[in-house]
């Protein structure tokens, strides 16, 4: 998966905005845990709370060993409560933890890749990861993601599930009108995955899906 | 029969006591001779009260078994005599020699034995009346009278070895056969045999011989004989003819059942016909190479056509095969009127030039040849309608569903035109400037009815009401409909049409007009020092009636427009107190001059001669500066610094004053392109034929669209259709709260199809978009439910 231009899109995705003005706060009250401990060695300040910022993420994936341009940082963000891309609140680590019930580094490995091995049997479970991801991947003001992200997230996130790795490419082909997705196409996306024949036989206009399916679905058996 | 013997007064004869002396045998004797002699017509020989009385005592004397089938075996051997007599020899010739008369003679012949018989039976039922009230009814045997029918038809006709039965129906359709072939038959002796089969009843007790017999065959030999008659006809037939002969043909079966035959036959017979002929045939007819149903359409053969409509209507498929011939041949018809269309969609134009000026010499079309085209296509509309409206009020009978069928015709041809609504409105248009002229009230009325048809078929009704409302304004405010009346005519048509939501807004420009004529009249009125040498009609829009006029103007030169005065002087300050006066009446308001959509009439002096010129506004503006000198000359520039009009509507408007035809200021260079330096003077050696003049700035004809124009209408119109979607779709959910996305869908079409039909995919838009607004969310347990949230 050596997209470079994915890659570039999501280090760009997990770049903060240049008006935040991070400090290094080291000596916060720590636990004798592996994990609390590498949360306060790492933390930062910000607007007065203590987050781990997308540089302290990256370098949390590459000690768990997960590849930065594969699921595991995502789902590794969205089970730690994750507020941002690569930005993660105490509060939320705290509770994340508990929920995993884990305290050090192998046992949060392990937490992340059984979630990824759940995702498999638990469809409710996707749904709401799914779901969480059109959040991170919003631009905080904006209603919508941008199309961009989009193809570059949804194959990845889906470990390439075929409707959305083929939605990717109908988005990449048009990339000139078709600028976001909204909320409603993201999750109308995966109850589609879940629904479409691989012929897309089953597809009917006068069904509810929204407009930009039509013409996915004409783009794809065109 | 002579009732010699019967006592004055009618008494009846007290009881004789029956003795045993008196032979039964020798009773019976009697009653057998006497039947003998009613056959051989000697009734008046006879008495009879005795013979009445013979049956009596015999059935008294417990004899009525021998009275009964004495006379019965009488009546049979009676019978077989005569038939052997007088109708078999009849049958031999007939096997030799089948021949009209033959057939007839057979006939004739039977028809004599039958009617004797009927004649002898009646009296014999007289006589044995006695018989019939008391041994026939404790045996259980059919009464006398009965049979003597049931022995005539078992001796006659049904007796095996001789199959008379079988030759009597033969000889009845040979007759029948020769009667169509055009040969002229025996009708009376037809009509006799044909009653004798109906009044006797057949072995069965259920049916007659007419029922089991004949009336079968006849059906099965009509049905074969209209069945080669069909082919054959086909062959060379054309289809006004086949009609033509098919219902000659129905008439004279009817006819022929009518003189000997029974009615229900007649029933029976009409549908083989009618199947053979036409239903079986139905599509073949229509479609005879050169001579078919699209034939008698475009040759307008509204009789024959009746014909055809009449013989078709009882049969359902052959109905709607018709109906739908008809359809698709007003379709082709409608096709070929929107080929002749096709220069108007070449996507290049005529130069944009001043109508009057030379054409350029390019191939394609100018605004008024392509318009020209336009109205032409909407008048061959209405002729074709009336075409059709012809046929459908003199053929079809004027049924509702053939109105239909040419209904749904029109409607697929006017919808399938993308320009209809423009077309239609442009029509009405011309109609209500020029074409009115000359024409009777009545067919005004019909050309009005006609055009509101037309619009009650056309599916974009949004559309039309876009374009009617940019006609009829330049229409009103330039004062060229030729008549008020026929104007509100249609007006109030089309609320009938359509509702008065539909008509609120043109109500409200013709309103306004009205107005302002009254407001002109009081202003006009008051008492002034100097009383104005110049009249001053100002029309007073309301904004919201009045469409967008000029819609390609930037925002900018707009707002530069809302700048332009009126050069000082009497027109400014008179313009100034309209204003003033108008404010007094009506506080609160406010008012702006739209100098760009007027016209005056002014007359310049040229040298020695004066001419009166009709030009818009503006030019009037520009022209009252060159007034003040004799030897004023200014630039573009400069004129554009006096007058704050825009430049490049100064340009177009200087172009027609100096470089059309009528040239009334002199531009320096001469060429068309107007530049910022062009000098312009006052063309002191203008010279015209006419008195009065109109220049081409304000020209009232309604042009077809440009491309540009067309774009934008468009737009204008695409933005409302989904501003009233969205409102269409808010309506209902919030009404319903929740609801499954494809009512959702159908329901919105619904309430919209007065005015445009939404396609699917347009409301589905729409509600990805409300979604988007939070006005909608999907419901979480069914993607396919929709919830209001307030």
């Amino acid at each position: 998966m050596a997209g470079t231009k994915r890659r570039a899109a999501k280090s760009q995705a997990l770049k903060p905005p240049q008006s935040k003005r991070r400090t290094k706060v080291s000596g916060m009250a720590a636990d004798n845990n592996e994990l609390q401990k590498w949360f306060s060695e790492n933390q930062e300040s910000e607007d007065g709370r203590a987050v781990i910022m997308p540089e302290g993420f990256e370098r949390l994936c590459e000690a768990l060993g997960f590849d930065m341009d594969g699921i595991e940082p995502m789902v590794l963000l969205w089970r730690l409560n994750g507020v941002e891309l690569g930005t993660v609140e105490h509060e939320g680590w705290e509770k994340g933890l508990n929920e995993m019930g884990v305290r050090d580094m192998p046992g949060l490995k392990r937490a992340v890749e059984n979630t990824i091995i759940e995702f498999k049997r638990n469809p409710e479970l996707f749904k709401a990861f799914y779901r969480k991801m059109f959040d991170y991947l919003r631009q905080d003001k904006q209603k919508s993601v941008t199309a961009e992200y989009a193809v570059a997230v949804l194959p990845v996130i889906t470990s390439n599930m075929w409707v959305f790795e083929r939605f990717a490419e109908f988005l990449k082909a048009n990339e000139d009108t078709i600028k976001t997705i909204s909320r409603d196409q993201w999750q109308s996306l995966l109850a589609l995955a879940r629904n479409l024949r691989p012929d897309m036989s089953n597809y009917s206009k006068d069904d509810a899906w929204p407009t930009m399916f039509d013409d996915f679905v004409d783009w794809a058996t065109a | 029969m002579s009732f010699a013997n019967k006592r004055p007064g009618g008494r009846i004869l007290p009881v004789r006591r029956l003795t045993p002396q008196v032979d039964p045998q020798k009773q019976f004797e009697k009653l057998a001779t006497a039947i003998g002699d009613i056959y051989g017509h000697k009734i008046s020989q006879l008495s009879y009260e005795e013979l009445y009385r013979t049956g009596y005592n015999l059935v008294l004397s417990k004899n009525g078994a021998l009275a009964y089938d004495g006379v019965k075996g009488v009546i049979e051997s009676h019978l077989d005599n005569c038939v052997h007599k007088n109708i078999l020899g009849h049958v031999s010739a007939l096997r030799t020699n089948p021949t009209l008369s033959t057939y007839e003679a057979f006939l004739w012949s039977v028809r004599v034995l039958w009617s004797e018989h009927v004649t002898a039976m009646l009296v014999i039922r007289d006589v044995l009346m006695y018989v019939d009230k008391v041994y026939v009814k404790d045996a259980q045997l059919p009464a006398v009278y009965d049979m003597g029918m049931n022995v005539f038809r078992d001796q006659v006709l049904l007796a095996s070895h001789k199959r008379l039965c079988v030759e009597v129906t033969k000889s009845v359709l040979s007759q029948i056969s020769s009667e169509r072939r055009g040969e002229q038959v025996n009708r009376s002796v037809l009509r006799g045999v044909v009653d004798m089969l109906v009044e006797l009843q057949d072995t069965d007790r259920l049916r007659t011989v007419y029922e089991t017999s004949l009336n079968p065959q006849l059906l099965a030999e009509s049905r074969a004989y209209y069945q080669s008659l069909a082919k054959s006809r086909l062959a060379d037939h054309s289809a006004a003819a086949y009609v033509l002969a098919a219902q000659a043909d129905l008439d004279s079966e009817m006819d022929r059942v009518d003189a000997y035959l029974v009615p229900f036959t007649g029933t029976a017979l009409r549908s083989v016909v009618l199947e053979e002929l036409i239903d079986n045939h139905a599509s073949e007819i229509l479609t005879i190479d050169d001579a078919g149903l699209i034939e008698l359409l475009d040759q307008r053969k509204v009789e024959v056509l009746g014909v055809l409509y009449n013989l078709y209507a009882p049969l359902p498929k052959a109905l709607s095969t018709l109906q739908s011939r008809i359809y698709q041949h007003i379709l082709k018809t409608g096709q070929q009127l929107a080929a002749s269309l096709a220069p108007l969609e070449s996507k290049q134009e005529g130069p944009q030039q001043l109508p009057e000026s030379k054409p350029a010499a390019s191939q394609t079309l100018t605004m008024a040849a392509k318009t020209t085209m336009a109205l032409r296509w909407t008048q061959d509309l209405l002729l074709l309608y009336d075409i059709y409206d012809e046929f459908l009020r003199k053929s079809f009978g004027d049924t509702a569903d053939m109105r239909q069928t040419i209904y749904d015709a029109f409607i697929e041809v006017i919808n399938s035109n993308s320009r209809a609504a423009e077309l239609l409105s442009l029509f009405i248009d011309d109609s209500l400037k020029n074409g009115l002229k000359r024409k009777s009230e009545q067919e005004v009325e019909h050309l009005l009815d006609r055009s509101v048809l037309m619009f009650r078929f056309l599916q974009n009704k949004d559309a039309f009401e876009h374009y009617y409302k940019l006609h009829l304004a330049k229409r009103l405010l330039l004062g060229r409909s030729l008549s008020d009346d026929a104007e509100q005519s249609l007006v109030s048509k089309l609320k009938v049409e359509c509702g008065s939501q539909f008509t609120f807004k043109l109500e409200g420009m013709f309103k306004d007009m009205q107005l302002s004529a009254d407001l002109a009249q009081r202003f006009k009125d008051i008492d002034r020092s100097e009383p104005l040498d110049f009249d001053l009609n100002v029309s007073v829009l309301t904004p919201t009636f009045w469409p967008q006029m000029t819609p390609s103007i930037s925002e900018e030169d707009k707002r530069e427009m809302n700048t332009v005065k009126p050069p000082p002087g009497p027109l400014c300050d008179s313009i100034e107190a309209f204003a003033q006066f108008y404010l007094q009446q009506r506080s609160g308001r406010r008012l702006t001059w739209q100098y760009n959509m007027g016209n005056a009439d002014i007359k310049l002096q040229f040298g020695s001669r004066t001419y009166e010129l009709n030009v818009s506004t503006y030019q009037m503006f520009i022209l009252m500066l060159f007034s003040a000198d004799d030897d004023v000359s200014m630039t573009a520039a400069e004129i554009q610094q006096q007058t704050h009009i825009p430049e490049n509507v100064l340009a177009r408007q200087l172009q027609s004053l100096a470089c059309g035809k009528h040239r009334i200021l002199t531009k320096s260079p001469m060429s068309r392109e107007v530049s910022s330096t062009d000098l312009f003077t006052f063309n002191y050696n203008f010279k015209s034929a006419q008195y009065r003049i109109r220049l081409p700035m304000v020209s009232a004809k309604a042009t077809i669209e440009t491309e540009k124009e067309k774009s934008e209408s468009m737009a204008a119109i695409g933005l409302e259709r989904q501003y009233l979607i969205e409102a269409a779709i808010v309506r209902i959910m919030k009404a319903r709260k929740q609801m499954m996305h494809e009512q959702l869908v159908s329901e919105t079409i619904n309430q919209l199809s007065a005015r445009f039909l939404p396609t699917p995919k347009m409301v589905k838009d729409t509600i990805g978009r409300l979604i988007d607004r939070d006005y909608l969310q999907r419901s979480p347990d069914d993607l396919r439910l929709y919830k209001y949230l307030a």
